[in-house]
């Protein structure tokens, strides 16, 4: 009796430490990451993707057989010109892409779509200011859009700002771009409203860029109770027929053993030899009566 | 009980360090998310702290006012409604100082913001001097009427001087109402605020200053109507021409009326149109004023001098503002912060200037104005509540040829007042431990006064080759009365009960006494398995013999037929125990 109990709790030890490993190999403290559950993660965005029906996109060709109605793209490297044609084609064909972006190697995609709004990575800063930070500037609603329907004003962290399209949101008029990067406005720094949101139509499809991903990171959420931060990340999921881009999107670039493991998340025939596995080691527990 | 001693110590003492660490746990010192402000390319929004901070709805509508204020200003000097402008310069002032506080708070004083700050003091006092001068002008009208009435040609001709002076300033007023407005309504123009009033209020200076143009022409032609001509009998040079603050500036001329000139004949000196200073003309009619530059600001000044109804020509005085320099010392004592430095500029102490003390805390703001003595010095102390603060001093008066300056930014910290508490726990700490240290004196004293103590000598004097029991450490003397006393109780057990013990019986008490004594004289615990001999080896000499005296007779009663002679045993023990000092 004593040495069954002695068995269950050495199992029982041993399944949680494989949790506690699995759980370590499946996070990483990388920024922006989909697999960051930390405060510069974007776990809480991704999943929140998934549980309202968001479809990730793995291949481009998806694009062309069975289009979603919106793609979003959070800040994108540079693709091949095929895969950049898919998406190309996508937006003419009436869909909508949502680039969320703070770096100007999004450009490369903005241009390959044929879209005049570019990014600028520059230094916006603000007196009307959400945190103690000159750079959690806060932005306006420029015009209503249904990705703004109920947003009146987002805290951003760490913005870009943009030329070109619409505007959909902006900063006050006591914004600056800081050249010297010293938290004040001075010597030739002038102030004006800047875009961090704007939009353009492409034939029948429209493309949306907004250029801050700071806006998505976990500890952007809840925390800024001021704004309507949450509003509209609920606006971005529960849009009409979305789906998140998981090939050329930063949040889910991988490496090492995070690799390994999304790897084998992701692909159908090792989660099924992961749970014959385990299924095989409980039998045998309790062929031998340790269970 | 003496067995959960240690253990009770140790929950106790991990109660008070859990209880101490408590406070600490809000605050890690290893890792909180709440203590990592960034890393990489963002902020963590959970460590910054949250102000939600809308400074447009501020800035906004006080730069409208300014910009609308000035029009009406203008408008109501023009029309000649002097009560009404100078209760919307008033009106202008509070704002502006509103203004100015918003300004420094925001960390704005060198953005365009800062500069739209500047020339909006510069326009505030441009407009404090087109009020005052066109009452002096229109008070000239009056007099002008009332002596003409009165048919005094020579004050008529004063008037139309004066009046001159007044235009010629109200000219150059002008030129600066217009520069300071072109850049006010370019700031104003990028920060979404409509110039068009403050624009418009050109026009209307530049209106005001024609009608004064055209009823000074008419004086002069009424004035040349008395045949009294403009000749320069008073004659007026400054040395040098202009300077900057703190230059000394020598006015002198020669009054030349023909006749006798009475020695001390006053002279005169006016600086934009008012009287400055008087001096007394010598009687060859030379006079000389010297002044320092001191609060006049930057700019052109008109200088002339009057000697009775003469009057000198009108003459520029120059004075260029230099940048000024302002310190600043900050000490805390207790929840008082001290504040103080000088203000200088090119080396020279500037006097009597206003210096603003702006005082930011996390909830709360101030603002002070001091101002400096005669040596550029000044100084500031107020109460503040714990926390930590901001201070900064800065000059800012148009009034002075010292262009604006900001001291540094000082930051305090000021603390609980928590002297009494800490006087009254030292206090509580050190009482505790002088009773503590007292009583341990008090009782060693007693303890070496005692009479269980005093026996020793009588120990010794029959033993002396023995070392008795208290040689042991001071501090187990009372240990040592204890345990002679337990053992003295072996004796007295053996005394009341070896009449109704056997003789072998009795005897065991004896030797459990032997065996409790040897243990404590030697400090070593006597194990069962040992013999009475075995334990009486662990002593030396004469004790061992008496000892072996005991254990002999002892072994005989108990394990032989042997009968005592007397109380031999008992004697033999005495000796034994004697000899280890537990008697």
């Amino acid at each position: 009796m004593k040495q069954t109990t002695g068995n269950i709790l050495v199992v029982a030890a041993l399944i949680l430490a494989g949790i506690v490993i699995l759980s370590y190999l499946s996070s990483t403290d990388a920024e922006l990451s989909r697999y960051n559950g930390g405060w510069n993660g974007t776990s809480a965005f991704y999943d929140q993707l998934d549980r309202t029906g968001s479809t990730a996109i793995t291949s481009y060709a998806i694009l062309r057989s069975a289009p979603p109605e919106t793609l979003i793209m959070v800040e994108p490297h540079a693709l091949p010109e095929e895969e950049t044609d898919s998406i190309r084609q996508f937006v003419r064909d009436g869909g909508t892409l949502i680039v969320i972006a703070k770096n100007e190697s999004a450009n490369s995609i903005l241009e390959a779509m044929g879209s005049s709004i570019r990014i600028h990575e520059s230094i916006l800063s603000s007196i009307d200011r959400e945190y103690a930070d000159p750079r959690m500037v806060i932005a306006y609603r420029a015009q209503d859009h249904r990705l703004l329907k109920g947003v009146e004003s987002i805290a951003l962290n760490q913005p870009s700002t943009l030329t070109g399209g619409e505007i959909l949101l902006q900063t006050s008029v006591i914004s600056w771009i800081d050249r010297n990067n010293n938290g004040r406005a001075d010597g030739m720094e002038t102030f004006g409203k800047e875009t961090v949101m704007a939009r353009e139509f492409l034939e029948s499809g429209e493309i949306i860029i907004l250029s801050d991903s700071g806006v998505l990171i976990n500890s952007m959420d809840t925390t800024v109770s001021e704004r309507d931060n949450t509003r509209l990340r609920n606006n971005l999921a529960t849009g009409m027929d979305t789906a998140y881009d998981t090939i050329a999107s930063q949040p889910f670039e991988t490496d090492g053993a995070l690799q390994a493991v999304t790897g084998a998340k992701n692909t159908t025939i090792i989660k099924i030899l992961v749970l014959l596995l385990i299924t095989g080691i409980i039998c045998a527990a309790y062929a031998r009566r340790i269970l | 009980m003496k067995r959960y001693t240690a253990p009770i110590i140790f929950i106790w003492l991990a109660i008070l360090f859990a209880v101490l660490l408590m406070p600490y746990t809000a605050e890690p010192e290893i890792y909180a998310i709440s203590n990592v402000e960034g890393a990489g390319i963002f902020k963590n929004p959970i460590a910054l702290k949250q102000i939600s901070q809308e400074k447009t709805a501020d800035l906004q509508p006080l730069m409208q006012d300014f910009l609308g204020s000035s029009g009406t200003i203008v408008l109501n000097v023009r029309l000649n409604n002097f009560e009404d402008a100078q209760e919307d310069l008033a009106e202008y002032r509070r704002a502006a100082s509103q203004f100015d506080r918003l300004v420094i708070n925001l960390d704005m004083s060198e953005s365009e913001i800062g500069e739209f700050r500047k020339n909006n003091a510069e326009n505030i006092r441009n407009l404090e001097e087109l009020l005052n001068d066109s009452i002096a002008f229109d008070e000239l009208n009056r007099l002008e009427i009332q002596y003409q009435n009165e048919d005094n040609p020579e004050m008529m001709y004063s008037i139309a001087y004066e009046g001159e002076a007044l235009r010629e300033k109200i000219t150059q007023e002008f030129g600066q109402y217009q520069k300071n407005t072109a850049a006010m309504a370019k700031t104003g123009r990028a920060i979404e605020v409509d110039p068009e009033a403050m624009e418009s209020s050109v026009d209307h200076f530049a209106d005001h200053i024609r009608e004064i143009e055209g009823r000074q022409e008419e004086r002069i032609v009424r004035a040349s109507d008395t045949a009294i001509t403009f000749n320069e009998e008073l004659t007026l040079a400054t040395n040098p021409s202009g300077g900057i603050y703190g230059d000394g500036i020598h006015a002198a001329g020669v009054y030349s009326r023909t006749g006798d000139i009475p020695t001390g004949e006053p002279v005169t000196l006016y600086i934009d149109s008012r009287e400055f200073a008087v001096s007394a003309c010598t009687n060859t009619g030379e006079y000389g004023i010297p002044f320092t530059i001191h609060h006049m600001y930057a700019g052109t000044h008109l200088v002339y001098t009057r000697a009775g109804n003469v009057f000198s020509p009108i003459i520029p005085v120059s004075v260029a503002g230099t940048a000024g320099v302002l310190t600043l010392n900050v000490s805390v004592m207790g929840s008082t912060v001290l504040s103080s430095g000088r203000l200088t500029t090119e080396c020279r102490d500037v006097s009597d200037a206003p210096v603003t003390i702006y005082l930011r805390g996390l909830d709360n703001e101030t603002e002070t104005t001091v101002y400096t003595d005669s040596s550029g010095a000044y100084s500031y102390e107020t109460e503040v509540r714990p926390g930590d603060y901001i201070i900064q001093s800065v000059f800012s008066d148009p009034g002075f040829p010292v262009n604006e300056c900001r001291s540094r930014e000082s930051v305090v910290s000021v603390g609980q007042n928590d002297l009494l508490l800490y006087l009254l726990l030292f206090t509580i700490v050190a009482a505790g431990a002088g009773y503590l240290i007292l009583r341990r004196r008090y009782n060693n004293r007693e303890k070496e006064g005692s009479p269980e103590e005093t026996s020793e000598p009588d120990t010794t004097e029959e033993h002396p080759s023995t070392s008795p029991l208290p040689e042991r450490a001071e501090d187990t003397r009372g240990d040592s009365r204890s345990e002679a006393t337990a053992i003295q109780d072996f004796r007295s057990r053996y005394i009341s009960q070896r009449t109704t013990l056997s003789p072998a019986d009795a005897s065991r008490i004896l030797g459990e006494g032997l065996t409790a004594a040897i243990g404590f004289y030697t400090g070593q615990k006597c194990r069962p398995s040992e013999t009475m001999r075995e334990q009486a080896d662990r002593l030396e000499g004469r004790c061992r013999e008496q000892a072996y005296v005991f254990v002999t007779m002892y072994e005989a009663m108990v394990y032989g037929k042997y009968h005592q002679k007397g109380d031999e045993l008992l004697v033999a023990w005495d000796e034994a125990i004697r000899c280890m000092g537990a008697a």
